[in-house]
Formats: structure tokens, C-alpha cells, sequence
């Protein structure tokens, strides 16, 4: 992720200029969940519940409901940060999109099986 | 802009002492499976070396900088205090942004303070697989290596004596800090200390800077040479909530098991 999309300047800007961004550490997150500040346990809780191993990304609305969910493992292998920004750009307009159930071959685009591929 | 490559000319010796600290915590407790109990029994190779004050030009730039400015490290000439810990010590990272950055974070008339950050890692031990031959290539040969999230430092100068004031080189101590791998598995585990020191004659406080950034902003300075996500604006999650229930942005949440900002993972 963070070779990747992470690190590509239209995610970047997309990032800072629409979400309020964070990393949490796995073994973290207990503790947030116990914090003493309901929102802050509220959000953890949801991180948690949530959570697909090893890299996750939860995308959550200021009232903590999950807007995009999105194991890194199911994003497609090829175009990784284009899916990234279609992704970030959905959210943006508070699509709901859920990828942690989907079976890996959903997520990658459908060949282009026009002659210059064949 | 003020050139400090020459600024050790005359520097004495200095004795940097070791510290390093049994592993304290662990994700699988790899490092207590008792065929690796050896293997991950670290201590500091040389408990007290002492360096040529000129061993120290490692850390200064070639050429004049101005306070703030980040200037890359010769990797083959960091190294060698590395292998106070351990003769393993190697920047050729197997996986990871490799690298060694410095930042002038202060200068006086009189000092200078320079701080830097290095990405190593120390192979402990070497196995060969089965078919391996001598002219084979390395994927055959397994190793067992203990890989810090990054270590910081810093080095003091006075400049008009070229006398160094102070210098360390610490793993910071955060809950996860290190990633172990013992010839396959891999382990996240906290090292509570693993730190190079020389007693410091000159205090910070004592010091009326002329051009000074905060450590923080040096060390986000040196961050950003090494990552390029380092350019988005992260936040604690506590904070994070505060700023999303103040703007009504959603928060965007990388959850990883490992620190996403070092290579302890």
C-alpha cells in the first residue's frame, strides 16, 4: 500500500483534500476500544469489528457507519491506485462500498480480449 | 548557508558506549521457541568502542547547507557503528525503503546539531537450502535477521574546537519496534532499548541557538525523504474523530498489523 497507491500524488491530494486520515495499529486498537472517550471507542469498535488481515482500509462517516471497506488483499492487482482513487472518489460522495466479502476475480476488471491483445 | 564539512578536522576520540536490551514483548514469541533462544539472545557486540572524532564526518554534509536542509549519508560509512551492535549490521535492506538521511536542525555561532535517520538491518545467522552451490545464487541461502523500524540520532558539534558534544543513535521504543525472522517466520517484537551513546559534555539548554526547527519538524523533514505517503495528513485516531466530527469529512483508517511508518514490518 504504501509503495503503491499510498504514494501517488492524485491519492494524496484526494486524500487531504476530502478525509480526515489515520493508521492504527492492529494491537492498538483494543486499547481505543476501552478508551475513555465514547467516540473514540465508538470509531475503534467499528475498526475492529471490521478488521480483514493484514492491511485493512475502512473508510467511516463522522458518525462512525462504515462507508467503504476495502481489504488490501482484494484490491485488484493490476491498476492498484487507479481502483484506489475510484474507491476514494465514491466514498467522497458517500457511495457504500463493502469489497471484503467479494471473491478476488469480482475485483479485477474484465479482460480485454480485443485482437491487439490476442 | 554554512559549510561544517570540515568541522571535525581536529576532533579527539570519543568512547560510544552500547546498550541493548533483551526483547520484551512479542506477537507469536518467536524469539522463545527454544531452537531460537540463542539466535535471539542479543547483546551490544562491542559494549565500548572508541571512535576517531574523524569517523563522525559520516553524519556531516559534503557541501554548505542552511538549517533545515536533508542531505543523504554514505550508507558504507554508517555502518560501521552499526556493527558496534552486531557485525551483521547491513543498510541493503532485503525488503523496504532503504536509506540514511541527516537534517541541520540548529546552529549557533559557536555549535551546530545535526540529526539523522538510518534504515538498517543486522543478519544474525546464514543457512544454506537444499541444492545450494557455491556459485548458486543467494536465493538459496536463508537468513535469520533482526530488522529495527528505523534509528534516529544526533550529533553535536562545537564548532570552533571541533569537539562533539554529543551523540546518540537510538531505536525508538515504540509498543512494536522491531521485526524478526528466524530462516521463514517472521515475528513483530518490542526492544525496550538498543541505543549507541557518548556521555554528552553540552546540553541543548545551554545553547543560544541562532537558526533553529523543532526535532519534530526535523524529523518529519527526514521522514519525508524516505516516504512519499509520509505527504498525506495523518492523524492519531483520537484526533482523527475530533477532526472528522469538527468537519464532517469521513475519516479514512489504514489499519495494518504492523507500523505503517517504519520497517518494523
Amino acid at each position: 500500500m504504501r509503495a503503491g497507491p499510498l504514494s501517488n500524488p492524485e491519492v494524496i491530494q484526494t486524500l487531504n483534500e476530502n478525509f480526515v486520515n489515520t493508521s492504527v495499529l492492529l494491537r492498538d486498537l483494543s486499547e481505543l476500544v476501552n478508551s475513555d472517550a465514547a467516540r473514540v471507542s465508538l470509531f475503534a469498535k467499528t475498526l475492529k469489528d471490521h478488521f480483514v488481515y493484514p492491511v485493512d482500509i475502512q473508510v467511516l462517516s463522522p458518525k462512525a457507519e462504515v462507508i467503504i471497506h476495502q481489504p488490501d488483499s482484494k484490491l485488484p492487482r493490476d491498476n492498484r491506485t487507479q481502483a484506489y482513487l475510484t474507491l476514494l472518489r465514491c466514498a467522497a460522495k458517500g457511495e457504500v462500498i463493502d469489497r471484503s466479502e467479494k471473491k478476488r476475480e469480482e475485483l479485477i476488471p474484465e479482460l480485454d480480449l480485443s485482437s491487439s491483445n490476442l | 548557508m554554512i559549510d561544517i564539512s570540515s568541522a571535525l578536522k581536529n576532533s579527539p576520540s570519543l568512547k560510544v558506549h552500547a546498550h541493548w536490551y533483551p526483547i520484551a514483548d512479542a506477537t507469536y514469541n518467536l524469539h522463545k521457541k527454544p531452537e531460537n533462544i540463542e539466535l535471539f539472545d542479543l547483546s551490544p557486540n562491542e559494549p565500548t568502542r572508541e571512535y576517531k572524532g574523524d569517523a563522525f564526518n559520516a553524519f556531516l554534509p559534503s557541501s554548505s547547507v542552511t538549517v533545515g536542509d536533508v542531505w543523504e549519508l554514505d550508507l558504507d560509512a554508517v555502518i560501521p557503528f552499526l556493527s558496534q551492535f552486531h557485525p551483521g549490521a547491513t543498510g541493503k535492506l532485503r525488503h523496504g525503503q532503504k536509506g540514511v538521511f541527516a537534517c541541520l536542525r540548529a546552529l549557533s555561532p559557536d555549535y551546530a546539531d545535526i540529526r539523522f535517520r538510518i534504515h538498517a538491518e543486522f543478519t544474525l545467522a546464514t543457512r544454506r537450502k537444499p541444492g545450494w552451490k557455491p556459485d548458486t545464487h543467494e536465493h538459496l541461502i536463508d537468513e535469520a535477521r533482526f530488522i529495527p523500524s528505523q534509528f534516529t540520532g544526533r550529533l553535536r558539534i562545537d564548532l570552533k574546537t571541533g569537539v562533539i558534544c554529543d551523540f546518540s543513535l537510538v531505536l525508538p521504543p515504540r509498543n512494536s519496534n522491531v521485526d524478526i525472522n528466524d530462516f521463514g517466520y517472521a515475528d513483530m517484537v518490542f526492544v525496550p532499548r538498543m541505543e549507541l551513546l557518548a556521555t554528552p559534555t553540552q546540553t541543548s539548554e545551554d545553547i543560544k541557538w541562532k537558526d533553529v526547527i523543532t526535532p519534530k519538524e526535523a524529523r518529519r523533514r527526514l521522514e519525508l525523504k524516505f516516504y512519499k505517503f509520509a505527504e498525506i495528513d495523518w492523524l492519531p485516531l483520537a484526533a482523527a474523530v475530533a477532526e472528522s466530527e469538527e468537519t464532517q469529512r469521513p475519516i479514512h483508517a489504514v489499519l495494518t498489523w504492523g507500523p505503517l511508518d517504519d520497517e518494523s514490518c
